[in-house]
């Protein structure tokens, strides 16, 4: 069986059509640290800025009054491991707004939208699901049709080796003669990389690449597999290629590609026009609302007389309202989760978004880290609700209500909880950390991709290995 | 000559390849275009509702200030064949005075959408067509002299009186004639999926630009089989000239076009972005500047309750008295005049870096240039007015649309009365309160809100002053926006170079193959 690996494995690399396809890989593993690398400057570049930001609206934050009429723009920070699977990461939102009563929509970092961004992102798993699973096919084709048109399989079958030993051995060698470009291409990407400063030797980075290689060569036992069945199947070997192009074409570019609009008509979210209409009838529900009842102005109304009346009035009223909004944008973001997830759903009918879920499950890129962002972030608003709290009773404890030294000049903007005093904080206020999930958490979130990428790799070798038993050598 | 077409074009009609290409490129065609005009009839839906919108809050306009009518890009029909409309450019646009659109509204926002799709890459009708129609020519064409050198035919097929010229145009041809029931027919699948379920009858103009559309895919295919003829005539071995024809297909229609993003992150858009982006606060900042000591001294006027706070340009007040009102009259020139000066000002620094962006672009634009299925790109969104010049067409119209409106509001006295900010009417029957309120002390005032007689009277003056239909402006004869969709012609002209560069592609690589195959060695 070894042998017949090594004589296989020579054939193919005699062949002069690996050497075209290994220097393609290259320089698209080169191409690749390149962009990443300046991708990755840019993406410090920005998360500094923001840190910045941050920092001063925290910083800002004097009194009370200040930390109820403020926002902090949060943002998921920048993953450096990006380049292994990138899923359009500035089209997705990883920013939040958090005050202490709401946590704003999702939002994406600002793009302008006009730079042209090329269809797919050559990231790693693009590399390796289209560009590698491409030539998968192109090696593999004519496996057993060439074969049998050169006469080679007539003469094996006359020694002891088995068929099935032969399929083996001949699916095997494909798999080796994919693994060295890919391995020799990771490695000169690695060594490029971390000249750049984007990666550094150390063990978990270290282990998700490692993974990463392990569920590439997964993804092209697959392809290599289908590649034996299809060329088992047929007598010609351009009939197995016109086969296996539309299969790819189909797993590859069509089920990806349309499982964004399938998902969109599944699961309906609400459009940014509803959504602001939604808001809006909230709004003028509730301000219809307190002119009915009239609490706005007797709320005001006591403003001029007696603040604390007036911040107790303005609180319920201000709680039940930004409740209101909350709830629906809460059920808009759930939706939107659904609808994402529908569309993974959707394309796990093809192999390669099998291995691209799992990798990005592997790099944190991948909609589940988000969402864990935005539970944190959501997470944080309680944390300065009840800060806030907390002050608030410090305050009343000490000085008796809120009217003490506050002066009533009519400027009446009570947002948040409606501080209208501006004593200093006696605590500092809570900042927001975001704790990314650990890496054995993530391995375990991609296994059950990768598990039915086994699975489909199982059976495409066990059909493979059917077909050829049945394959007439003639 | 022509016996060699046909002996080639059925060799090819009656394999197994074509009829399993025709049948996928079919159903795929059929399939994507009904996803996609299921897409698209949301979007339609979205954009009438938004002009409804549109129209009831003009009709519930109080003050000038506020007249900021939406309008909202209307794409055409065959937009669903296209680059996903407005995901590039934008689709609306607010129109004010204090701004001159150079942008649609949309286009750069830290967009809280909460749509998290944007984890999926989009894929449009037009990448499905570059990536059959290429491969299906390709494979039609990649063997058609290799494979007869190895089969050993070639020399026999030589022998035939129509010589190399004539074989080899028979070829060319044969595989033409191969490929094209299979784009006449899945486009027409696909053009009819989209007709049963189009929002609205076709135009004249649409028709055409189908069947340019129709015949630009036919110029895909000839393009790819003359790769195929090219390649197939530089090798001796039908196995090397597939695995180049496939490395060149990937490098052509996967590669190239995703390594622009790489082209155009090195081209420093970001920067652009960044110091467009700082120019712009340092704007805002002056302007704000000027503007807070405006807004200071109206929030100073502000009586308790009703009052919505100012946005940028917009002040509303419901309820002021005469000393307010005079007060606030004299505040209003300066106020425009800074508007005014602000929007000219944002106007040349957004034109500056659109035009920048714009070179740029045009640049990576440029490169994509060497691969036909970009040109193929280029043109089909040239058609159907999904490309920059639709954009910019657009953009020019609603730039014309806010000179109406500026001029509209101008004529009425919007910007030099009180109506720019108060809908305030004379003889309100709440004014005698007003006047009451503006002359009290803060004391005596806290005192007359303890009186629950008086402040039910007050507020029952208030609730019947708003009913008051005076109050409302009357804007029916306020110009509407019409979208008007570049003509055909203009669209042509768009799409004109890309054409002649396509055929100028088929051209060369044809001459070029046929040279080679004219010194073609068939032993």
């Amino acid at each position: 069986m070894k042998s017949l690996i090594s004589f296989w494995l020579r054939q193919y690399l005699k062949q002069g059509r690996l050497i075209v396809i290994y220097i393609l890989a290259l320089l698209l593993f080169l191409l690749n640290a390149y962009i990443y690398a300046s991708r990755w400057e840019e993406d410090q570049q920005s998360q500094s800025q923001r840190t910045r930001s941050l920092q001063e609206a925290y910083d800002s934050v004097g009194s009370p009054d200040d930390l109820a009429g403020s926002g902090f723009w949060l943002t998921m920070p920048v993953i450096p491991l990006r380049f292994i699977a990138d899923n359009n990461l500035e089209e997705v939102p990883t920013r939040r707004v958090v005050t202490t009563r709401n946590a704003g929509l999702p939002a994406t970092a600002e793009i302008h939208r006009q730079q042209i961004t090329g269809l797919w992102d050559i990231d790693l798993a693009f590399i390796v699901g289209m560009i590698f699973s491409f030539l998968a096919i192109v090696l593999t084709f004519d496996a057993v049709s060439g074969e049998r048109a050169q006469g080679t399989l007539k003469m094996l079958l006359t020694t002891r080796v088995s068929r099935y030993q032969i399929v083996l051995s001949k699916f095997v060698a494909i798999v080796i003669a994919l693994m060295l470009p890919l391995l020799v291409g990771m490695l000169a990407n690695f060594l490029l990389l971390n000249v750049f400063g984007v990666v550094s030797i150390d063990g978990g980075q270290i282990a998700i690449l490692g993974l990463f290689f392990i569920f590439a060569v997964l993804l092209l036992s697959f392809f290599a597999a289908l590649g034996i069945l299809v060329s088992s199947l047929t007598r010609s070997s351009i009939t197995s290629l016109v086969v296996l192009l539309l299969l790819w074409v189909l797993l590859v570019l069509v089920i990806p590609g349309a499982s964004k609009p399938v998902a969109k008509e599944v699961v309906a979210t609400m459009t940014p026009e509803e959504y602001s209409n939604t808001m809006a009838e909230i709004n003028g529900n509730f301000l219809g609302e307190l002119k009915r009842t009239g609490a706005i102005d007797r709320a005001a109304a006591m403003a001029r007389v007696d603040n604390f009346q007036f911040e107790r009035i303005w609180d319920g009223v201000m709680e039940d309202f930004q409740g209101r909004r909350q709830s629906v944008i809460d059920s808009h973001i759930r939706s939107s989760y659904n609808q994402s997830e529908t569309a993974a759903l959707a394309g796990r009918l093809s192999p390669n978004v099998l291995f691209k879920q799992a990798v990005s499950r592997l790099t944190g890129t991948d909609l589940a880290a988000v969402r864990e962002f935005h539970r944190q972030a959501a997470r944080f608003k309680q944390t300065l609700f009840s800060f806030l709290g907390a002050q608030d009773a410090q305050y009343v404890a000490r000085n008796g209500n809120f009217d003490a030294k506050h002066d009533s000049a009519g400027l009446l903007h009570s947002d948040g909880r409606g501080y209208l005093s501006s004593n200093p904080l006696t605590a500092k206020i809570p900042r927001f950390e975001y704790r990314p999930s650990g890496l054995g958490e993530r391995i375990a979130g991609a296994m059950a991709d990768v598990s039915a990428l086994v699975v489909l790799v199982l059976v495409g070798v066990v059909l493979g290995v059917f077909a050829f038993n049945r394959y007439d050598v003639r | 000559m022509w016996t060699i077409v046909k002996k080639e074009s059925l060799e090819n009609l009656l394999t197994l390849r074509f009829v399993i290409g025709f049948l996928a490129c079919n159903i795929v065609f059929g399939l994507m275009s009904y996803v996609l005009v299921q897409d698209f009839l949301h979007e339609w839906n979205g954009m009438q509702s938004a002009e409804y919108d549109n129209e009831q809050e003009m009709a519930s306009m109080e003050v000038y200030s506020f007249v900021r009518p939406s309008i909202i890009r209307e794409p055409s029909l065959l937009a669903v064949f296209g680059t996903d409309m407005g995901k590039q450019w934008g689709k609306r646009v607010w129109i004010s005075h204090t701004r001159i659109p150079v942008f649609t509204t949309d286009e750069a926002t830290s967009g809280s959408s909460g749509d998290f799709l944007g984890f999926f890459s989009s894929f449009d009708f037009i990448n499905v067509v570059q990536i059959f129609i290429s491969l299906l020519a390709l494979l039609f064409s990649f063997n058609a002299i290799s494979g007869e050198k190895e089969r050993g035919t070639l020399r026999l097929v030589l022998s035939n009186p129509a010589g190399r010229t004539g074989i080899f145009i028979g070829k060319y041809l044969g595989s033409l004639l191969a490929l094209a029931p299979i784009v006449v027919s899945s486009m027409a699948v696909a053009f009819v999926v989209f007709m049963v379920n189009a929002p609205a009858p076709l135009s004249a103009d649409d028709w055409a630009s189908a069947g340019i559309i129709l015949f630009v895919t036919l110029l895909l295919g000839a393009a790819f089989a003359a790769v195929g003829m090219l390649v197939s005539s530089l090798t001796h071995r039908t196995a090397s000239s597939l695995i180049i024809c496939m490395i060149v297909w990937v490098v052509l229609v996967l590669v190239l076009p995703s390594s622009v993003g790489f082209v155009s992150s090195e081209l420093g858009f970001s920067e652009d972005a960044r110091d467009y982006n700082r120019n712009l606060q340092a704007l805002y900042g002056e302007y704000n500047d000027e503007m807070n000591q405006v807004r200071y001294y109206m929030r100073d006027y502000f009586l308790m309750s009703n009052v919505n706070g100012s946005s940028e340009g917009r002040i509303i007040c419901r309820m002021i008295g005469d000393n307010a009102r005079n007060f606030l009259m004299t505040l209003l020139p300066k106020a425009i005049s800074a508007q005014n000066e602000f929007a000219s000002k944002r106007f040349g620094l957004e034109s500056d870096y659109y035009a920048s962006r714009k070179a740029k672009t045009e640049l990576t634009e440029n490169l994509m240039r060497i691969s036909p299925s970009s040109l193929f790109g280029n043109i089909v969104n040239a058609l159907i007015r999904t490309d920059a010049a639709g954009h910019e067409s657009f953009i020019e119209q609603a730039r014309n649309y806010r000179q109406e409106v500026v001029e509209y509001i101008e004529s009425h006295g919007g910007y030099t009365s009180s109506r720019w900010f108060t809908n305030d009417v004379e003889d309100a029957p709440y004014r005698e309160m007003v006047r009451l309120a503006e002359t009290m002390t803060l004391p005596e005032m806290g005192a007359a809100f303890q009186d629950p007689e008086l402040v039910q009277q007050i507020f029952t003056a208030i609730e019947e002053a708003m009913a008051d239909p005076a109050r409302k402006l009357d804007l029916s004869d306020l110009p509407r926006f019409q979208m008007r969709q570049q003509p055909l012609a203009e669209a042509l002209g768009a799409a004109a170079l890309d054409i002649i560069l396509m055929s100028v592609f088929i051209a060369v690589i044809v001459v070029v193959s046929y040279i080679r195959f004219f010194s073609y060695d068939p032993r």
